[in-house]
Order: C-alpha cells, then sequence, then structure tokens
C-alpha cells in the first residue's frame, strides 16, 4: 500500500536523502511493495513545526521532526537538544540520542503522549564558525556579527563579545556577501553544498559551537500498530542501516566542505588558545547551570541524570567509534546492532504506551 | 475516481468558482480543505487548516510585504512620487509612452533593491499608476506596465526565489544572481520597446502631454524628484553595502519615506494614519490568497497531480531543448493557479531528477524557472502582482482591467522567454565571466 | 459593523506601526551602536504579522477589499448574478468559520502547552494565536451584517 511521508527538506538534501529518499525505495524493495512511501519534501504537505501533530493526525504517516519546535510537548527532549551544545562528534550524539528516545521510558513517553512512535534519531555535522574574515581569537571576535540560533549560541557569542544576529538561514549566503554578517554558526557541509558558503567565506573556525539533534521518523501510531510485524522489521532494519548512511554521509560531506573549501582558498584553521580556552570555560559553565536552567524552562524536575545519561553515552560512543573506520557502513551497523537495537524488541516496539 | 482524478476535479472546480466571483483565497482555503478531506481524512484537512495559517504568516521574511506597501502608500500619500513622473514628462516629452517606460526603468532600480516581486509591484502599484492615470494612461497599459514591471524583482538580484531555488537544486546562489542580471535587463528592455510600439500604433492608449515646458520648470521639476531617487538609493545602497537584509529595507525604506515627507512637511497624522490603514487592508487581501493558495498547493501535491505531469514529461530527456519547452508549457499553466513559492515547491523535486539526467545547465534553468515563476505571478486568475495592484487601488480599476493590460505584456515576456531558451549564452554569459 | 471592524483596525494599525518602529530601531542599534533590539524577528513573525494581517480581515470584508475575479460576473444575467453572490457569500463565512474553529482549537492546545517558539531566546507565542481565531470571527461578523444592511436597504 501506499503511504505519505513528510520532510521539510531538499529531496537531495542529506535529512531526506537518506533516512527518506533512498530508504523508501529500499522499504518497498523489502516488502515486496507492501508499504511503500511516497516522499513529499521541502515542507510541501507539511511545514516544520505542524509535522508532529500533522503525523499524529494522518496528514502524513511518518515524518521528521525537530523537537526543538514543541519544547512545551518534548520537554526532555528538548533539555537533551540544550545540551547538545557541548558535543563535538556527530556520531556520538545521533547514537547517545537515538537510544535515549527509544529505550529512555521518560524520552520515550513524551513521543507517545503526542499520539507518534518515533524512530531512531539523526545528528547533523558539528557546528562551526564560517565567516566573510578572520575569526580565530578573541580579539577578532568582538564586535563581529554573528548569525546564531538557539540561546546556547547567543550566550556563547556574546560571551566572546560578539553580537549574535538572528536572521533567516536563507539571507546568511547575501548577508556574508555584504558585510550584514560577519560570521554565521553552521554546519561545514553548507560550505559546497546547498547555499555553497565557500563563495563568500573566508575563514572557517574549527570550533564546535552546536549540532541540530531531532528524530528522524516519527510514526503516526494507528499506521504502526496496523503493521505486520514482519513489516515493522523491516522498517527498523532499514532503519537503523539509513541512520548509518544518514551519520557517514554527514562525516563525508562535512570533509568534502572542509577540503572543497580550503579548494577554493578559504582558510580552515583550528581556534587561537585563548577562543578555544573561552568556548571550555562556557561549556563547563554551561553543563553545571543547564539542570536548574532547563527545570526552569520547562518546568520539570532538574534533569541531572538524564543530561548525566546522555554525556556518558556520548563519551561511550567516540570510545566504540575511536577503534573503527568512519565510514565502514558495516562496522557502524554492527555497533548500532550490538548496543541499542539489540534492546529494542521489534514486536512490541511503539505497540502500547 | 483515482486521486488525480480527483485532483483534476478540484482544479476545475476552483476555476468555476474563481470565474463566479467567490474571493480566490476563499475558493483555494475550500476547495483544498474539501480536496484533503477527500484524499486523505477529515481529521488531516483540518490538522492543516489549524497550523497552517500560523506557520505561513509568522514567517519574518513575508513582513516585507507590509514595510514595502507602506513605503509605497507613505510616499505616495505624501506626494513624493509626483515629482519623478514631473520629469519624466518632462525628460520623456517625447518618448511614447515616456510614462509607462518611465515605471519599468524605476522597478527595474527598484528590483536591484527588492528580492520580491511582489513587493516590487506594491511599491510602484501606489507610486506610478495613479500618475498614470491622472496623465489619461490607458488603465491597462497604467496597470499591466506595473504588473508586470514588478515581475523583474525575482529576475534581477537580490531574489528570493533564486535562493530558494539554489538550496533546492543544489547550485551556486551567487551564480544565479549574476545570471539574472542580464536576461532581467533584456525583459526591461522589450517592456519599453513594447510600450514605445503600441503607444505609436495607438496614440490614444498614452496621451502626449506636448507642453512646452520652461528651463525654470525643468530645474523646479529636477529639485522636487529628489526624495524618490534618494528614497531608493537609500534602500538599494543599504542592501548592497550590507547594511541591512531585504526584509529590513522595507522598514528602513518605510522610515525613510516618512522622515522625508516630515521634512518636506507634507506628511501629517491623518496622511501617516490612512497610509498604514491602506497597508493593512493591502496586505491582509494578498494574504488571504497567500492561505488559500498554502492549503490548495497540499491539496495538489496529496493528488499527485504534478507527478502524473513530470511523468508526461519523461520521453523528453532526449532531447533537452524540448524538455525545456515542454516544462515552461507545464510551468505557464500551472503558474495559471499556483503562487509562485508552492509551484517552485511542487515542481522542482520532480523535475530536477529529469534535468539532471538531461544534463541540462542547473544555472541557466533557474533563470528560465524564475521567469516562468514571474510569468505566473500576471496571468489569471491566480496572478498575485495583479492582485498586489487591485489591493493597493481598490476600485479605481477591475482585476479584469489589470489582466487585459498584462496581455500583451505577457506576449513580450513569451519572446523573451524564446530568447532565453534559444540562447543559454544570455544568462550563462555574466556568471562565466566572474570565473 | 464599523465599530467591530474598527476595534480590530486598531490592532492591526499597532502591530504596523509597531513593527516599523521596532525594525528600524533594531537596524539602526544593530549598525550605530552594535546593539540589536532583542527578539526582533520572532516578535515581528509571531506577533506583529499575525495580529496585523489576522486583525484587518474585518476591515478588508467592511471595504469589500478581498481578491476576486468579476471578468466573468458582469457579464453575468440577474439570476446568475444572485447565484453568484450566495456562493460566495456561503463560501467565504465557511471559510472565516472554519478557520476560526480549527485556529481556535489550535489556540487552546498551544495555550495549554504555554507554545514558545525558538529563536535567540526562549519566546512566548501562544497568546499570539488568538488573534487568527478573532479575527476570523470578526470578518465573518462583517460579512453577515454587511449582508444584512445590504438586504435591509433594498427593502426600504
Ligand atoms: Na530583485
Ligand atoms: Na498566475
Amino acid at each position: 500500500e501506499n503511504y505519505t511521508a513528510s520532510t521539510w527538506f531538499a529531496p537531495t538534501h542529506l535529512l531526506s536523502h537518506f533516512p527518506y529518499m533512498e530508504w523508501q525505495e529500499a522499504v518497498a524493495k523489502a516488502t515486496d511493495g507492501r508499504v511503500s512511501f511516497e516522499v513529499y519534501n521541502g515542507g510541501t504537505l507539511l511545514p516544520p513545526k505542524a509535522t508532529m501533530s500533522g503525523v499524529a493526525d494522518g496528514v502524513a504517516q511518518v515524518g521528521i521532526v525537530y523537537p526543538g519546535y514543541q519544547p512545551a510537548e518534548l520537554p526532555l527532549n528538548n533539555v537533551l537538544i540544550d545540551a547538545s551544545f557541548v558535543s563535538d562528534d556527530h556520531y556520538a550524539a545521533a547514537f547517545a540520542y537515538t537510544d535515549l528516545i527509544m529505550t529512555n521510558p521518560d524520552v520515550y513517553a513524551e513521543w507517545a503522549a503526542n499520539g507518534v512512535v518515533v524512530g531512531p534519531g539523526f545528528a547533523t555535522a558539528i557546528y562551526n564558525f564560517v565567516c566573510a574574515s578572520p575569526v580565530f581569537d578573541l580579539s577578532q571576535a568582538a564586535g563581529k556579527k554573528f548569525r546564531t540560533a538557539g540561546a546556547a549560541q547567543v550566550d556563547f557569542v556574546e560571551k566572546i563579545g560578539g553580537i549574535a544576529v538572528s536572521v533567516p538561514f536563507s539571507e546568511v549566503y547575501t548577508g556574508l556577501q555584504r558585510g550584514s554578517l560577519d560570521c554565521a554558526l553552521v554546519d561545514p557541509t553548507t560550505l559546497i553544498v546547498g547555499p555553497k558558503l565557500a563563495e563568500v567565506a573566508s575563514d572557517v573556525t574549527e570550533l564546535p559551537v552546536g549540532i541540530i539533534i531531532g528524530a528522524s521518523w516519527v510514526y503516526n501510531k494507528s499506521f504502526w500498530r496496523g503493521l505486520p510485524v514482519e513489516d515493522r522489521r523491516i522498517l527498523m532494519d532499514q532503519m537503523i542501516l539509513a541512520l548509518a548512511r544518514m551519520e557517514i554521509g554527514y562525516e563525508v560531506q562535512g570533509n568534502e566542505g572542509i577540503e572543497g573549501s580550503r579548494a577554493q582558498g578559504v582558510k580552515v584553521a583550528p581556534p587561537e588558545s585563548d577562543l578555544a580556552d573561552a568556548l571550555a570555560r562556557f561549556n563547563a559553565n554551561f553543563l553545571s547551570e543547564l539542570p536548574a536552567a532547563t527545570a526552569e524552562r520547562f518546568h520539570i524536575d532538574p534533569p541531572d541524570a538524564l543530561l548525566e545519561d546522555f554525556l556518558a553515552r556520548q563519551e561511550a560512543w567516540k570510545e566504540r567509534l575511536a577503534g573503527v573506520d568512519l565510514q565502514d557502513q558495516d562496522a557502524i551497523v554492527a555497533l548500532l546492532n550490538e548496543h541499542i537495537f539489540s534492546k529494542i524488541d521489534v514486536d512490541t516496539y511503539g505497540m502500547s504506551d | 475516481m483515482d486521486r488525480v482524478d480527483i485532483g483534476f476535479v478540484g482544479v476545475a472546480l476552483t476555476i468555476v468558482f474563481i470565474l463566479f466571483r467567490v474571493p480566490v483565497g476563499v475558493v483555494l482555503a475550500t476547495v483544498g480543505f474539501v480536496g484533503i478531506a477527500v484524499l486523505t481524512s477529515i481529521k488531516a484537512a483540518w490538522s492543516i487548516a489549524s497550523n497552517v495559517p500560523f506557520e505561513l504568516i509568522g514567517d519574518w521574511n513575508l513582513s516585507a510585504i507590509p514595510m514595502f506597501l507602506l513605503m509605497g502608500f507613505l510616499a505616495s500619500e505624501a506626494g513624493l512620487t509626483r515629482g519623478l513622473f514631473q520629469a519624466a514628462r518632462i525628460f520623456l516629452n517625447r518618448v511614447p509612452g515616456g510614462l509607462a517606460s518611465a515605471t519599468v526603468v524605476a522597478s527595474a532600480l527598484f528590483a536591484a533593491a527588492s528580492g520580491s516581486s511582489v513587493a516590487t509591484a506594491a511599491s510602484f502599484s501606489r507610486i506610478a499608476i495613479p500618475e498614470m492615470l491622472d496623465a489619461h494612461y490607458d488603465r491597462g497599459l497604467a496597470c499591466g506596465s506595473v504588473a508586470v514591471a514588478g515581475t523583474l524583482g525575482a529576475l534581477i538580484p537580490p531574489s528570493i526565489l533564486m535562493i530558494l531555488f539554489g538550496i533546492f537544486a543544489e547550485v551556486s546562489i551567487g551564480k544565479l544572481f549574476l545570471a539574472g542580471v542580464v536576461p532581467g535587463i533584456l525583459s526591461a528592455l522589450v517592456f519599453i520597446l513594447l510600450i514605445t510600439f503600441r503607444v505609436v500604433a495607438r496614440p490614444d492608449l498614452a496621451p502626449r502631454t506636448d507642453v512646452i515646458v520652461t528651463r525654470q520648470e525643468k530645474l523646479a521639476a529636477v529639485l522636487d524628484i529628489w526624495p524618490l531617487p534618494l528614497l531608493i538609493a537609500l534602500v538599494i545602497g543599504s542592501i548592497f553595502a550590507g547594511i541591512v537584509t531585504p526584509t529590513e529595507a522595507g522598514a528602513l525604506g518605510a522610515l525613510i519615506a516618512a522622515l522625508i515627507a516630515m521634512a518636506r512637511r507634507s506628511l501629517t497624522v491623518r496622511i501617516f494614519s490612512k497610509s498604514v490603514v491602506d497597508t493593512i487592508a493591502g496586505t491582509a487581501s494578498i494574504f488571504v490568497v497567500i492561505v488559500g493558495a498554502s492549503i490548495f498547493a497540499r491539496f495538489v501535491a496529496l493528488s499527485g497531480m504534478a507527478g502524473e505531469l513530470t511523468d508526461l514529461l519523461a520521453f523528453a530527456i532526449e532531447r533537452p531543448i524540448l524538455l525545456v519547452v515542454l516544462t515552461s508549457v507545464i510551468y505557464v499553466f500551472l503558474g495559471m493557479f499556483l503562487e509562485s513559492v508552492s509551484l517552485m515547491l511542487l515542481t522542482l523535486p520532480l523535475l530536477l531528477p529529469l534535468y539532471h539526467s538531461a544534463g541540462i545547465d542547473l544555472i541557466w534553468f533557474g533563470v528560465i524557472c524564475v521567469k516562468l515563476l514571474e510569468i505566473g505571478l500576471v496571468t489569471p486568475p491566480v496572478g498575485l502582482n495583479v492582485y498586489v495592484i487591485k489591493g493597493a487601488l481598490g476600485d479605481r480599476v477591475s482585476l479584469g482591467q489589470i489582466f487585459r493590460g498584462t496581455t500583451w505584456f505577457l506576449a513580450a515576456d513569451l519572446v523573451t522567454l524564446a530568447l532565453l531558451i534559444a540562447f543559454p549564452v544570455i544568462s550563462l554569459w555574466l556568471p562565466a565571466l566572474s570565473k | 459593523m464599523s465599530a467591530l471592524a474598527g476595534v480590530a483596525t486598531c490592532f492591526s494599525w499597532l502591530a504596523a506601526v509597531l513593527m516599523l518602529l521596532q525594525v528600524s530601531v533594531d537596524i539602526i542599534g544593530k549598525f550605530l551602536f552594535g546593539m540589536p533590539v532583542p527578539g526582533t524577528a520572532e516578535v515581528v513573525a509571531s506577533y506583529y504579522m499575525i495580529v496585523l494581517v489576522f486583525m484587518a480581515l474585518p476591515l478588508v470584508e467592511k471595504r469589500g477589499d478581498t481578491i476576486a475575479v468579476d471578468v466573468l460576473y458582469e457579464r453575468f444575467g440577474p439570476r446568475l448574478k444572485l447565484a453568484s453572490r450566495i456562493i460566495a457569500l456561503l463560501m467565504t463565512l465557511a471559510f472565516y468559520l472554519v478557520f476560526a474553529w480549527t485556529t481556535f482549537e489550535a489556540a487552546m492546545k498551544s495555550m495549554a502547552v504555554r507554545e514558545v517558539v525558538l529563536g535567540s531566546r526562549e519566546f512566548q507565542v501562544w497568546p499570539s494565536r488568538f488573534f487568527l481565531p478573532a479575527g476570523c470571527l470578526l470578518a465573518a461578523a462583517v460579512v453577515v451584517l454587511r449582508q444584512v444592511a445590504a438586504l435591509s436597504g433594498r427593502k426600504d
């Protein structure tokens, strides 16, 4: 049967290509066409903020969801999103988040309460400074205008003496070109694909200033529960494969962004020690204040245990990944199966709240 | 009835209701809502109607529309625009239809400051049309020239449509911008040629103002026109100098217009208040259509009609020119009903794979695509630029008059389009030069 | 009718003027003093635009400014004209009332969870959601009152 899937990305964007375009073909093939999805990209069916409720209401059977748009409905997920500002490895962030949304009962329950069954997550490449003039130390950062998204980025930029500017992502290119922005905090894939910021940037500072994490597949509850178990197993297997391929895609395209920028004459370098130290101090302070801050913002009990769990899982993933080729799909799938999906019983997953 | 049939029934009903003078936004929303309910479920249609309007209108980019409208209203209410046309009357005295041609030149300049065609048309609908009507220009010519000159807004950089295209097609936005310059100027020249030839053939369209002007009057005219070029220069200048984004430029332009009017002592509280009231009424009437179009676009998407139309094109992959021509036909057709961003977002995902396999230069296609979307802005029944003019002028002109006025210009645009298709070098020359 | 439209128009008018002022102050602050007005993009998008557009709907209906195609209508006979007007009236009312209903539900849900938007700072948006049903409902009222006025005018 033909079902409907929704993303707000271009079909060639990593977050549509791997978890939707390529995935739906594999699913249709593996199920002999019993389950096939028509993918609506670019928000043509559901805009970003309406995706979760749209999926719950059956506008689409599955969609990609960024929990940051629903802080009130998904407070614990938003705690994790906030905490990901200190992440410095996109594989670790993606896999630790996937583990928590699918196996931590409290985090999982937030999704169930909104009428959906959550699948694995995603993480973009780690954000860096992409600038139209050199910003490698504190003196260079002072007074510069940075395009930021999210409270942690704003606070950090202000901490180093910059001006946080909130402009739509579509205006970053012309902003850097014309000088209404000096820097943008973006993931390095955008240097050579999508907006191709390398055309207007002169310097890239390799400083980890955040990442976007979210849920790649959020299913309509009655759709998921109506599928026979063999089809749910196929969906799960294909999601695991797509998760690995998506993160490898970010690794490859992130590297290509950096190398491609260098080839175009952009200077790519780590920050000077004063800027790196400023981030380290900011992160330490940020993490110590985060439980109280998020407890107040999201009206929840201080989530100390969850935060520690998230950080510990990321560290564990970094150790596991240290031993493998980061672009070896089979090795990564094997690790995912061993450390996350062996704990999940597909026969019962998502079948009751 | 399969879902594509339901889609076509929906389109047919839309046309019928629109012709029965049901407000366009209401038709699009109603047909879209019922269509989605039929294709999926009432719950799904309800979900879209609950969430889409808020998310759509709560968009920072769209705030350029009221601000550019306000800039135009203030400039025109405070009498800032009359001087320009006084000067045009004097300096283009001998050029047939000089005011209309001056509008095209001014719109082309303004387009270099505005990312949006609708905003360009919005500004000039209040600046240029009243002046042309006062000069007894033909209503169709006056409104048509502003409607089509407004379409230069997205072709001449900066351009929101080109940024969207660049992101979706994964091609360089910088190159797209460069590629739009020459086609934009070419379009403007073709419009001016058309105006001149038409008025030569039918002088009653634009009565000559063969007044003998003294040198004193000329000087007075020049002294009187400084505010509008200053306003445009400040708006363009601040964007190119990187002081503001095009969106912010709207507010800045409105502010500067108000300040200039104040300095000239032509801004009263009543005039300011009336400008704001006209702005909000104009904005709201446009947004009813945008909201309707956004729901209708989701119905069209779910019907799979766009996919059906693209499937029909698969055979043309072997012949790139045929593919481009067929795409053009489809865009012109769909452009009658869909607003440009929805149309682009609906079709690109289906067209781009075809263009990739045909090996067509996507920068070239980007320019043609934007030109086609621009044509859709002035074709009935859904032509946003025409609605902008209608929204700004109210009862002074009917929609029919504006659409009739754009017919000649549409023919001219098809000639420009044919040139762009036949000679890719027009688009690709400048980007190639920059390498 | 005038009073209903008038009150709503005041809100919309104020939103437009505040948008103009705040964006201007933001630009000037950002570039002359390195101090943007925090949250300008969020307030403009989530409040000023919403209030400006939806609270102007009663005014649009009062002025008869809705965008419609009158090319064929002008050539209709009296019966078709009457049919057109009835269809337009019913569809317009359905449009406003359904939107008022759906957006009211969305607003109640938004209030229940104290909806915020993601921006440079956390920003409460749920109150703004109530302007959608309010504007739609007032516009529907103006449409009805206008029709009543037209009918009673004809009887006199
Ligand atoms: Na432009
Ligand atoms: Na059209």
